[in-house]
């Protein structure tokens, strides 16, 4: 990076922080600060829905995952669309009418205030982590390869955001979002166009495609019925309309956004505008690591993409192992270069069986280069132990510093940090929301004016984002798979709160208490599973659901035959 | 107004027996109407059928795009 990237940078990311204080410097009342202005069109609210789940682990890790397995992931994302139309169609009426600061004050109207604690309860756990999440995953990788100090660089992106977030609250979060996001597609447009300006200039993007499909990388649906399967079109629709919709129905950091629209109508086509986004975002997204994976079919790329660790175990490695495994796979590459050179020009003359012959020699080349990028990263990890080897996190950043003109470099930096303040100051507005309406307010007695709790509600949300920033800093003394740990915490945590839900909205007959102690006693179950059952994490989320649905109605039954439950609802 | 159990939701308009009581003040506006606001989908059933189908036609554009380049 040099002065035009640096400052393209602090542009973009203090005249964003800048603006979003200025744009609510008026603000004075606890519903603005909370909810907006109550003016937010559907478009902005579409737009802060998706900058809020887009964080910059989106744009850094998942064309890294194009690169490294291809289109398969964009089938997660094939519930999202089905549980947006759900939650438009039955909750958002409901959270509309009822007109909540927090999502949670549904399940206080609904059962009772011990279930609202709960969900508050668990909401706090799990966001307050994923605060800091948001921070640590994409610092240690622009750390990294920056050269960064990696406090200094979750420091400053976490205080920018806490800064403008506390000051501004929900307004100031939707109005830098619409800048942020159009900082992030005009930077991952630009990528996009120049990685097709930098691939050979006898491949055509046809060619192209023909190579990533011939290499398996353009498998976008799978019909497979088989459940070790982890992405499939069965489990993207299933599994991701659960997740879909605990995290866009239940979660207060996505409740939050779209709440902030001014009527009933603009919410619900702001969540449509993502229902209808949501697939093709994701698949740019991935097909850009895909066509990085072809760029590199042309280019010698590194045998580790996490140059900076690479360089740094080389120097360590007497043996000499790690150069060795760097000629071995340059060779191998170049040998795969031949053959795809081979296979291509084959098509164009229409000599099929030429064509087929050269595909599978570049193939078997390619399993070669696989198998020496295996070895190299096991030994990396004798020389290194402590060293994490999974380096699809860095491929798109490698390509970006080693191929972009400068200013362009500039711009994507800001585009990552853009979309790490996006996402945490969605969550830093809910988790101050939430703990000053849900948590505060209610212990509180409720007997404050209202700039009281609008005082509090600033403090809580700077507390967050300090705690955010706190969190971020031990993770890297905690444990290198933090962020799979986040993940895994997201699903053992997320069944009980949609499960809350779900009963909330569609089975009225079911009351409080019932649904309390079947949600105490899923919350143990699924801890307990995940201890000792060893499937997927990612089913938890779907298994924590249903139990405490089916607990909830068997409870219910049983607290009426005992005649210690509530009588039955008139209406 | 409150269920007693609930002490952190403050005071709230009459109760709409549909769809349960209004926890703060809510305008006519921000409930609106049945209406979508949008040419030739009037109803918000259209609307989520016309989403619905446009995943559909996502989905087999993947397909198709799949089967072109493999």
């Amino acid at each position: 990076m040099n002065t035009l990237d640096y400052l393209v940078v602090f542009l973009v990311i203090l005249g964003i922080a800048g603006y979003g204080v200025w744009r609510t410097r008026n603000l004075r009342n606890l519903d603005s600060y909370m909810k907006g202005a109550g003016n937010t069109p559907w478009f902005l609210i579409g737009l802060s829905v998706m900058a809020t789940q887009a964080s910059a682990t989106t744009f850094i890790s998942i064309p890294g995952q194009g690169f490294e397995s291809g289109m398969k992931f964009v089938q997660n994302y094939f519930g999202a669309p089905f549980a947006l139309i759900i939650i438009s169609a039955f909750f958002l009426p409901i959270f509309t009418r009822l007109n909540i600061y927090s999502v949670y004050e549904f399940l206080g109207r609904r059962f009772d205030f011990k279930t609202r604690l709960l969900g508050v309860g668990l909401f706090l756990l799990q966001r307050g982590i994923g605060a800091g999440i948001t921070i640590y995953a994409p610092a240690i990788v622009l750390s990294t390869v920056m050269g960064w100090p990696l406090h200094a660089t979750i420091i400053a992106s976490g205080l920018v955001v806490t800064v403008y977030t506390v000051i501004g609250g929900s307004d100031a979060v939707t109005h830098t979002q619409k800048f942020q996001i159009g900082v992030i597609f005009a930077g991952m447009a630009t990528a996009f166009v120049i990685l097709l300006r930098h691939m050979p200039e006898d491949i055509s993007l046809g060619e192209a495609l023909t190579v990533a499909g011939g290499f398996n990388r353009l498998q976008t649906v799978d019909f497979n019925t088989n459940l070790n399967e982890r992405y499939t079109f069965w489990s993207g629709l299933l599994g991701g309309l659960f997740l879909a919709l605990s995290y866009f129905g239940t979660d207060q950091s996505q409740v939050g956004r779209y709440t902030a629209g001014h009527s009933l109508r603009e919410s619900r086509l702001g969540l449509m505008f993502n229902a209808v986004c949501k697939i093709p975002m994701q698949f740019f997204i991935l097909l850009l690591g895909v066509l990085i994976f072809v760029f590199y079919q042309f280019e010698r790329p590194p045998v580790f993409f996490n140059q900076v660790a690479w360089a740094r175990e080389v120097e360590k490695d007497k043996g000499q192992s790690l150069r060795a495994y760097e000629e071995q796979y340059r060779e191998v590459q170049g040998q795969k270069q031949v053959f795809i050179e081979r296979w291509l020009e084959a098509q164009r003359r229409g000599d099929n069986a030429a064509a087929v012959e050269a595909r599978g020699q570049a193939l078997t080349a390619h399993a070669t280069s696989e198998t020496i990028r295996t070895k190299a990263k096991a030994a990396l990890k004798e020389i290194n132990p402590k060293i994490e080897t999974k380096d699809s996190d860095y491929v798109f950043i490698t390509f970006i510093l080693n191929y972009l003109p400068h200013g362009v470099i500039g711009l994507l930096i800001a585009a990552f940090f853009a979309a790490t303040m996006q996402s945490k100051a969605g969550e830093l507005n809910a988790l101050g929301a939430a703990t000053t309406m849900d948590l505060y307010r209610p212990l509180h007695g409720d007997r404050a004016p209202e700039i009281h709790y609008l005082r509090a509600s600033k403090w809580f949300t700077a507390g967050w984002g300090v705690l955010a920033i706190c969190i971020a800093i031990f993770a890297n003394l905690a444990a290198e798979n933090l962020i799979e740990a986040g993940n895994i915490l997201g699903s053992v945590f997320y069944g009980v709160p949609l499960a809350l839900f779900l009963v909330g909205v569609f089975l009225r007959w079911i009351h409080g208490t019932a649904v309390f102690l079947s949600a105490v006693i899923t919350q143990v179950l699924i801890i307990v599973f995940y201890f000792n059952l060893s499937i997927s994490y990612l089913w938890y989320n779907l298994i924590g659901c249903l139990i405490c649905v089916g607990l909830a109605f068997l409870l219910e039954a049983v607290l009426r035959t005992l005649g210690r439950g509530p009588r039955p609802a008139a209406a | 107004m409150m269920s007693r159990e609930d002490p952190g939701a403050p005071r709230s308009p009459a109760p709409d027996p549909d769809e349960g009581p209004a926890l703060h003040p809510v305008t006519p506006a921000q409930l609106g109407s049945a209406e979508t606001g949008l040419p030739m989908l009037r109803s918000w059933t259209a609307v989520y059928l016309t989403v619905a189908g446009i995943f559909v036609l996502w989905s087999t554009l993947l397909i198709v795009f799949m089967r072109a380049y493999s």
